[in-house]
This record gives structure tokens, sequence and C-alpha cells, in this order.
């Protein structure tokens, strides 16, 4: 029995509330998105750990980066050095991170030790690698070199540049290689383009798809560029690398404006890095955008969020992203955490319940769960003498979405029944409203963050829609249980319609696809029981879209009526 | 656990459907964890079966998902319910429904389900075979990857020349091949005299089938 | 003319010549027995296969018999996936006492490339496990332990896999294969010969006495090719082969086909290489004997 009552206090203790909040942040790593980070984190008050991977602080991009960027780094070093709120932590990473928003349990290895560390928030910045050139298989030991090492090649005066450089009569840049467009890239290369114009002698020309410069500075950069004479060529589609038989390296596009193929050879060719994520088992549990980069392609989550509630992504590990987009990722991960950690948030989930007595401890939840809200947790059962490990969803890292609800075999979680008109998304109560429906209704589970609003909307504007839809609200339509479906069509009714987010733009982050993969499985149900996949709809609509929802659904009406 | 599937709609109308007063059982035990049989699954099921019958007057569904089906004492307590019903539509694994049958003695028991393996989630919602219940346990042998499983012709002695491109089956293109894994695994321990030591015909007869466990009082 | 028992060719001869042949699915015997005449003259033996590629067919044993009728001499295949340990050991008494002095262990196709895929598989013994149990048939015991009233005399042979990927678990069965006590042994089919030398060298290594046979399947064209590095596991056609089948006139696939199997063949026999060769052309084995020609070996 003592053993019962120690993990039931540990359990407590793990069950943070706000006031409970551990009110220090972890920023990792040290790059220079970070540093900037930990001292805005700092200027709110709170105190912050700066792990380092290596044994001192850097930043591995000071090259692609501006030129600026040491002195840069080297400022902000010695202010953190100064910073009482700032512990630097060397050289260190995270293993993983365990436990919600607020109360992160966060395991740490640092040389040979590992150990674990309480935090309220967690900052991730900055960390990625580049890769240099993409390996042309042809053109070994050609003048095909990377940004980086024009930049060493170039020297910042007329006095440092080397003599590859010095000799080189034409030289031709592609800032991107891959199809996205770089800032970073563009901003570097702009600049090389005229230290290479203002030192040397040699005429430059840059391959564009699409110059984006609407970062600081940039547009009076290119300006200066062409004031300077360098030739920019806009082409479309793909570029090639050739070569000619004296072995010159050179580029052939399909320029837009002469609307004919041109081929330039050159005596180097400076080709833009490609950045890529280094995907690794970091223990976070949060994700990846679809280049493998930090932070999931949602909306919802842009700028600084993740899947889980209080840990933050800043700067270059959510993608490519210039010092301009990462000085307003810091400020965004720094008033975040502050938020979090001193209560301001008006985040309200958690009225989801797990019926400890009926949980199976299948994990379903735990995997299911899209923002890592629960986990087991000690219960004892009255019934039974010994404790068990049941599922747990805590509060604060929870959002309210119900996809645990609607996947739990056993049937063990729910919504909290409130009579507040604001909570109907419990199992009976959303049983009831398909009780109410009449043998010609078409129900719609609308997703409350989008179709719902739409509908709403569709109200205001005077759209007409047949007054045999029946709306049924839901958090997400990830929420909607096969049961709700069969239980409908146990009504008789001519069809049943799910309508949400549209993909990458669910709130609850992938509510909507689970509910696509589950329309497919009813549908199989149904169809063994002679029920035409027609009477089973499944659509996306964003909150504005009244117009293309009511047509889905008078279409919907019309498909399973005949 | 045990890992079962559920049987197509068709297949379990045609066992059902001139039944009238249905008891629809579900376990709580494996196949609530596999998403085959739990309070969930029967609820589903129920639902499909009122959809189905909704021109007979008469049919009654009823639900009910005790612990654990393979449990006799546990589907006795049931068992003032026979007279209420027709016939028992059983959730559970082939354990389950053959419990049940020995117990609910006048009515028929029908399995919904189609067991198929002992296995694991390897992740949401996927299940994957890990044991063959062959009674000679080899792991010892083979690094913890059981080939008599998961090799796809159970072999003892290493890989079949079907392996392919990259260590895949034969059989499955999409599956690692068990010895692939385990000669990799053995390699990682140094323990690849293991794999080099001949290993004789397996007994299959190491469990008499059907298989009984008598456990003296522990 | 009495054919030479495989065992003493094995010992003899310096390059030894196999044919695959496979037994029809039915009972007219007609073409096999054309294939058995065709070839039985001309090559050291005929190696039947045992319900190849899992499709059911006239059994192994039967061809051979058809061999031996017709003057032949015979390799019988014999796998793991369609019999139990009493079923194989039957069928390998009445191999032997029918003058059937051959067997190639080998451990079966699976049963889903076949086309009975409802067949239970029933692999209760592997490879390495048949050798050890033909092996102890010719010692006179049977798997149980008990005495055999005659004993067995098989020649055995396995098979080995070199271009496998990766190869390291093959090598090691085809160790443990060798430990067992094998006469010969056919590898799948090879196009590369520093792939198929590489892997000599390490079976010389192992110091087994055995012969070694170089797998040929001649490729006919350049889809058959591609289509064979895609989906048939331990097949590695080159690149340089694909190209010069991708050159080829349409119509002189199977001719072009024959002459790389040919020169292939030469080139072992003249670098000495291996032992031998097996050659596969199922469903044309009229034409085994144009590879034998072009490759010099037509007696």
């Amino acid at each position: 029995m003592k053993k019962t009552r120690e993990k039931t206090e540990l359990s407590e203790l793990t069950t943070g509330e706000k006031d409970n909040f551990v009110k220090n942040v972890l920023v990792t790593a040290s790059s220079v998105s970070g540093m900037k980070t930990a001292l805005e984190i700092s200027r709110l008050g709170l105190k912050i750990t700066l792990l380092e991977k290596e044994t001192e602080l850097q930043d591995n991009h000071a090259d692609i980066v501006d030129q600026g960027t040491v002195e840069i780094r080297n400022s902000l070093l010695q202010k953190i050095e100064k910073d009482k709120n700032i512990n630097v932590v060397s050289p260190a990473s995270i293993i993983k991170i365990e436990g919600t928003a607020g109360n992160f349990s966060v395991k740490i290895k640092k040389d040979n030790d590992v150990f674990f560390q309480k935090y309220g928030a967690v900052v991730i910045a900055g960390q990625n690698l580049t890769e240099t050139v993409p390996v042309f298989l042809n053109f070994h030991n050609t003048g095909i070199m990377s940004q980086q090492k024009l930049g060493r090649l170039l020297g910042d005066s007329p006095h440092t540049v080397s003599p590859v450089i010095r000799k080189a009569k034409t030289i031709a840049f592609v800032f991107n290689d891959s199809g996205e467009n770089s800032r970073k890239l563009t901003m570097s290369g702009l600049k090389y383009t005229c230290l290479l114009k203002k030192n040397t002698n040699c005429e430059v020309y840059v391959f564009i798809s699409h110059l984006i410069v609407d970062s600081g500075g940039m547009e009076k950069l290119y300006r200066e560029a062409r004031v300077l004479g360098v030739i920019f060529i806009k082409y479309n589609e793909n570029y090639k690398i050739i070569s000619n038989k004296n072995g010159s390296i050179g580029i052939a596009a399909k320029d837009i404006f002469l609307d004919a193929d041109i081929e330039l050879f050159c005596d180097i060719l400076v080709i833009g890095e490609k950045f890529i994520p280094c995907i690794q088992e970091d223990g976070l549990k949060t994700g990846y955008d679809t280049e493998g980069f930090y932070q999931d392609a949602n909306v919802y989550l842009y700028p600084v969020s993740s899947r889980r509630r209080g840990i933050y992504f800043v700067g270059e590990c959510r993608g490519d992203q210039d010092m301009m987009r990462t000085n307003v990722d810091v400020l965004n991960a720094a008033l975040n955490s502050y938020e979090l950690l001193s209560g301001f948030d008006i985040h309200s989930g958690g009225n989801v319940k797990v019926e400890s007595e009926k949980c199976k401890v299948c994990l379903t939840c735990i995997r299911v769960c899209p923002h890592q809200a629960i986990r087991l947790v000690p219960f004892s059962d009255p019934a039974q003498q010994e404790a068990k490990n049941v599922a747990g969803i805590f509060p604060e890292a929870c959002y309210d979405c119900g996809a645990c609800s609607a996947m739990c075999p056993a049937k063990a979680i729910d919504f909290e029944f409130k009579r507040a008109p604001l909570n109907e998304y419990s199992d009976e109560q959303i049983l009831k409203e398909i009780e109410c429906l009449k043998q010609d209704d078409l129900p719609v589970f609308c997703c409350a963050e989008s179709a719902f609003l739409a509908a709403e909307r569709a109200v205001e504007i005077n759209l007409y829609y047949s007054p045999r839809v029946k709306i049924i609200r839901v958090p997400c339509i990830g929420r909607v249980d096969l049961i709700h479906l069969f239980k409908a069509f146990e009504q008789k009714v001519p069809g049943v319609l799910l309508a949400g987010c549209p993909e990458q733009a669910c709130t609850h982050l992938e509510g909507n696809i689970r509910a696509k993969d589950r329309v497919k499985y009813a549908r199989e149900l149904l169809k063994g029981m002679g029920i035409g996949e027609e009477r089973l709809g499944i659509v996306f609509i964003g909150p504005d879209m009244a117009h293309r929802f009511v047509r889905e659904i008078s279409e919907m009406l019309e498909r399973c009526s005949t | 656990m045990i890992v079962a599937e559920r049987k197509p709609f068709e297949e379990i109308w045609n066992m059902i459907s001139h039944y009238n007063r249905i008891l629809v059982l579900g376990c709580g035990t494996c196949v609530t964890i596999c998403w085959a049989g739990g309070e969930k699954e029967v609820g589903i099921l129920a639902s499909q079966l009122k959809i189905a019958g909704e021109k007979n007057n008469e049919l009654i569904i009823t639900e009910s998902v005790p612990e654990r089906q393979c449990e006799i004492e546990m589907i006795q307590e049931l068992k003032d319910k026979e007279g209420n019903i027709d016939a028992i539509l059983s959730m559970g694994c082939g354990a389950g429904v053959q419990t049940v049958a020995g117990i609910f003695t006048d009515i028929p028991v029908f399995p919904a389900l189609n067991t198929t393996f002992l296995g694991m989630p390897e992740a949401e919602g996927l299940w994957v075979e890990m044991c063959s219940a062959c009674g000679d346990c080899y792991l010892a042998y083979t690094g913890g990857i059981c080939p008599v499983t998961r090799c796809g012709k159970g072999l003892l002695n290493g890989p079949c020349g079907g392996t392919r491109k990259g260590g895949k089956c034969e059989i499955d293109p999409e599956k690692d091949c068990a010895w692939v894994l385990i000669y990799r695994r053995l390699e990682k321990l140094s323990m690849l005299d293991l794999m080099e030591q001949y290993r004789e015909p397996k007994n299959y007869r190491a469990v008499k089938r059907p298989g009984i466990i008598r456990a003296t009082a522990r | 003319m009495k054919p030479v028992p495989f065992r003493e060719v094995l010992e003899k001869k310096d390059f030894i010549v196999t044919v695959e042949v496979a037994p029809q699915k039915g009972t007219n015997t007609g073409k096999a027995i054309s294939h058995i005449n065709l070839l039985k003259d001309r090559v050291d033996a005929l190696n039947v296969t045992d319900n190849q590629s899992s499709v059911m067919r006239y059994p192994s044993v039967g061809m051979c018999l058809l061999i031996k009728e017709n003057g032949g001499e015979p390799v019988m295949q014999a796998t793991c996936r369609d019999k139990n340990r009493l079923a194989i050991q039957a069928d390998l008494l009445f191999a032997s006492s029918r003058g059937i002095n051959n067997v190639l262990c080998l451990t079966g196709d699976a049963i889903d490339v076949g086309d009975h895929t409802q067949a239970k598989p029933v692999f209760e013994l592997d490879s390495v496990q048949l050798i050890n149990l033909v092996n102890t048939l010719n010692s006179g015991k049977d798997m149980a332990g008990n005495e055999l009233n005659g004993k067995t005399d098989f020649c055995i042979g396995a098979s080995a896999t070199p271009s496998s990927d990766p190869v390291e678990p093959q090598l090691l069965k085809f160790r443990k294969k060798v430990h067992q006590g094998i006469s010969f042994v056919q590898t799948q089919a090879v196009y590369d010969i520093d792939e198929l030398k590489r892997f000599i060298e390490y079976a010389r290594k192992l110091d087994g006495g055995m012969k070694i046979l170089a797998g040929i399947v001649p490729v006919i064209s350049a889809r058959m090719a591609e289509y064979m590095n895609a989906n048939v596991p331990g097949i590695f056609v080159p690149d340089t082969l694909i190209t010069e089948l991708k050159n080829t006139p349409k119509g002189e696939g199977i001719k072009k086909g024959i002459e790389i199997a040919a020169r292939f063949i030469r080139q072992i026999k003249d670098e000495k290489v291996c032992d031998g060769v097996h050659i596969m052309f199922i469903g044309r084995e009229e034409r085994i004997p144009e590879i034998l020609e072009a490759s010099g070996l037509w007696a």
C-alpha cells in the first residue's frame, strides 16, 4: 500500500497546475538564433539554460549568412556571458523530452553523463546541416563551386581575392539549385556578385527562376548589383549544366524574356548550397515537415509552435530561414514561452477524460494523441488491491480534439458531460443529436474550427440550404467515431457527411486525415451491408468557404437522395 | 498478445441473419487492444446488425464485453441471459468462442473474428506476427528474432536463396528477410558463431496437439 | 551407350556440363522424352526440377526414371516445400532403389509464387538439414536413427547464390551446406565473371572437395534482363549486357542470348574459372544444343 501512495503523489506532482509550472526555459542549440532567443527570454525575467553540442558556443552557418554574423555573434556571446539568467551548458545535447508544457522532464547528455532536468518550455533553435553543391558526376574538378567556397576564395577586400577567382573572366551564378526559393542564398549570392564586381574585372551572370527580395536590404542590394553591371537572366523550367570540347563549363536555360534557349560558357559556376535537415532520433516526438525540417507543415503551428505545447522551433531548424525571419521567430518563441509560464495564455484544454476503470492500457490514445498529452499514470482501482498504470490526459497539453476518444477500442475516453453550451462533444450528447435525426435528414458532422464556421457564415449571408441538413458540431472531424456514423444510419438517414479542415490545415494536425481513413474503412463496412459508398461523404472546407459548403451539402443531398 | 481481425460483414450476416435475439459478445483483453473485439467494435457490429435487419421487427441485439472471454468464471456470469437470446456472436479469439460455446450449451455460438496470430503493435494500427507458439523456443540462437515465425519458410539454418535486394523477403518485398536481420544482429553482438552452428531439424511435436499444460502448484 | 555415373564424371572430367529439364504438367511424356533424347548424350547429366516455381507438375522422380529408361544420367532435385520428413525419405529410398543416384538438395520456392497459392507450405526441413538427411540415408540409417534394410548411395549437390545482397548470410549458409558434405554445387544464374570468381575463391577456401558448376541462364531480351534484375532474387545482369541486348535487332533476341551465354561459358572454360556449367533454358530446351555448339561443348 505504501508503494501505491508514493506513486499517487508522484502523479499529482506531474499533473502540473499552472502554479506548479517550472519557470525556466531550455534553449538549444546556441546558434545566433538560439542566443538571441535566450537573451530575449531573459529580458522577460525567466531563467534559461542554453545547451550547446560543441565545446563552446558557435554558429555553423557563419559562412553563408550575412558577412556581419561574426560580429553579431561576438557581441551576443559577450551579452550572454554577462547575463545572470542564462546558464550555458556545453557540450551537451537533448536525448528526449518527457512530460508536458510547464513540466517537461528533459533527458540531457553532458559529456558522459545523462541526467533529467525540469523545464517549463523548450526552444529548439537553428540546428541544421548544409550540404554543399550537389555532385555532378560528369563534371569532376571543373569550375563548379558552392557559395561557401567562393566566399572563402573571395575574402572581403581586393587584396584577398584568390588567384583562382582573379583568373576567371566569366562567372555565373545559380542561387538555388532546388526549386524552393532561399532568401538566405539569394542574399549571400547578391553580396558576392557585388563583391566580384567591385574587386575583380570579371563578367558576372546570375540565372534565376524567381528572385525574392522581400527581406531587409535585399531590394537595395539587388539594385546595387545591377548598377555594378551584374547581368540577370530569368529562365523558366530547369537549367542544364553543359560543357564544351575545351572542357569549359557552362549553363543552358530558356530565357523567358528573349523566349529563346541560351547557352553561356563560364570559368566558374557558383551553385547555391542545398540546406538539408539533420534528421536524427531526437526524442522530441514533434514530427517533421515534408522536407524533413522540424515543425509539421501545418498552418496552425506557424510561426514557432510544435505539436507539443511548450516546445518551440526557431530559425533554421524550421527550414531555410533568413535572419529577418529568424528574428521574428525569436520574439515569438520568447513571448510564447513567457505567456505559457506566467499563466497569461487562455489555453483551455483537458475536457477529455479517461475513465480509468475501463482503460485496457492498449496505448492507442498515447500513440494517437497529436499533442503528446497522454501518458500512463498510476491509478488505484478501489475494486482491486493493486495499483496499475492507466492512460491519463494532461490538461495543460491537451487541445480537446477528441482524437483519443474516437479511437479508444474500450470506449474509456470521453468528453466530460457538461450542460454549458460550448461542451456538446460527449458521446452521450452527440448520440442524442443523432437520435433526433429524422428519416430524410442529412446529418453533417462539422468541425467547429472550419466547416461549422462556414455553415454559420452561410446563414449570415443568406445562402439557402435545405432544412433537411442537420449540422452536428464536433471539435474536429477526427472526433467522429465509427459508432456515430452507424448510429446515424440506424436512423435511416439517406447519407452522412463529414466536413473538416483542408489538408495540412487541420487545427488538430491530423484529425482530418484520420477521419478520411475512417470514412474509407466505414465505406467498406457499409458496402458489405449493401449501402453504397456515395451515402457516406467527407469534404474538406475552410472556415470562410460558405458557398463551397452549401454547394457540397447540396450535392451530397442530391447524391444520396437518388 | 493474440491478434485478430473482423470477418467481413456478409459472412457474419450469413451466419446469423435468421436469428432474432442476438448477443454480441466482445472481449476486454487481447482483441480489445488489437481493435478487433472491444467495446467499440461490439458497438459497431451491433449497429451494423440493426441496420441490416431493419425489416425484422423482432430483432433484438444486446451487447456485452466481459473482461476475458476465455475465462469460464467470467462467462458463467452471463449464463442467466441464455433464456433471452437465440444466438451468440462472439468477438473473442478462437479460445474465447470455444469457452463461450462450452458454457452456452443450448444456443449456437458464431465467431465474428478471424484469429490471426501472436504479435505486437509496431505502430498505431499495425500489428506484426512475432511468435508461432511452437513450444520449442529458438530465440536464444537467433539474436532474439524468430526464424520460425518471421522467415517466410521457417528455415532454421540461414536464408533461402530467395532473399531480395537489400535483404527483403522473397514472399513479400515489403518485409525484411528474417535471416538478414538475424545475421546483422548477431554480427553486432559478435555472436555469429551461433548462426554457423548446424541446427537439427525442429521437433514439431514439442507440443502435442492439442496442447495442454498442467502446472504444479506455485 | 551406358551413361557414365555422375559421380565418376565429377571425379574425372575436366569440364562438366549439366542441363536443367522440367517435367510437364500432365501425363503426356512425349515432349519430355524428346528433350531427353536430344540432350542425354551431349551433356553429363540432366537435372530435373521439383515442382519448379511452386507450380504443380509431373514429379521429379518420375522424369528421372524416364531419363534412366532412355539411357541418360539424371540428377533429381529435392525441395523441402512439399513434403515432410517421412515423405522426403520415402521418395529418396524409392529413387535410390531405381538407380537414381544423384540428388540436388534445395529449400524450394515460396508457395506464393506458384499456381496453388492456398497450399500449406511444409518446409519442415531446410536445405542444410536435407543434405544432412541424405548423408544419413547414405550411411544406412534413417533420420530417426533406425537401421535401413539397404542403404542409399547418393551423390549430393547443393545450390549457392553468389550475387545476393547482402551476400554474407548466403555465404554463411553455403558454408554450412559444405560442412554437411556435398559433392557438387550449382550456382544461381551468374553473368558477371568477377562476381563468379570471387565466389569460387571463397568456395575453394572451404576445402569441401566439391565441384562447382556455374549457373547459366541465357537472357534473350533487355526487358527480360531488367525484369530479372528487379524481381528475381539473387540475379544480377550487368548494364553492359543489357545494352548489348538493346542493340540487338528484333527477332534475334534468342540468338543473341545464346551467343552471350556461349561466350560466357567459353570464358569460364578457357580461364578455368570453375569445374563446369549448369545450363538452365527452361521452356526452350530444344535450343540448348545451339548453346553447346556455340560454346564448343558439342562433343
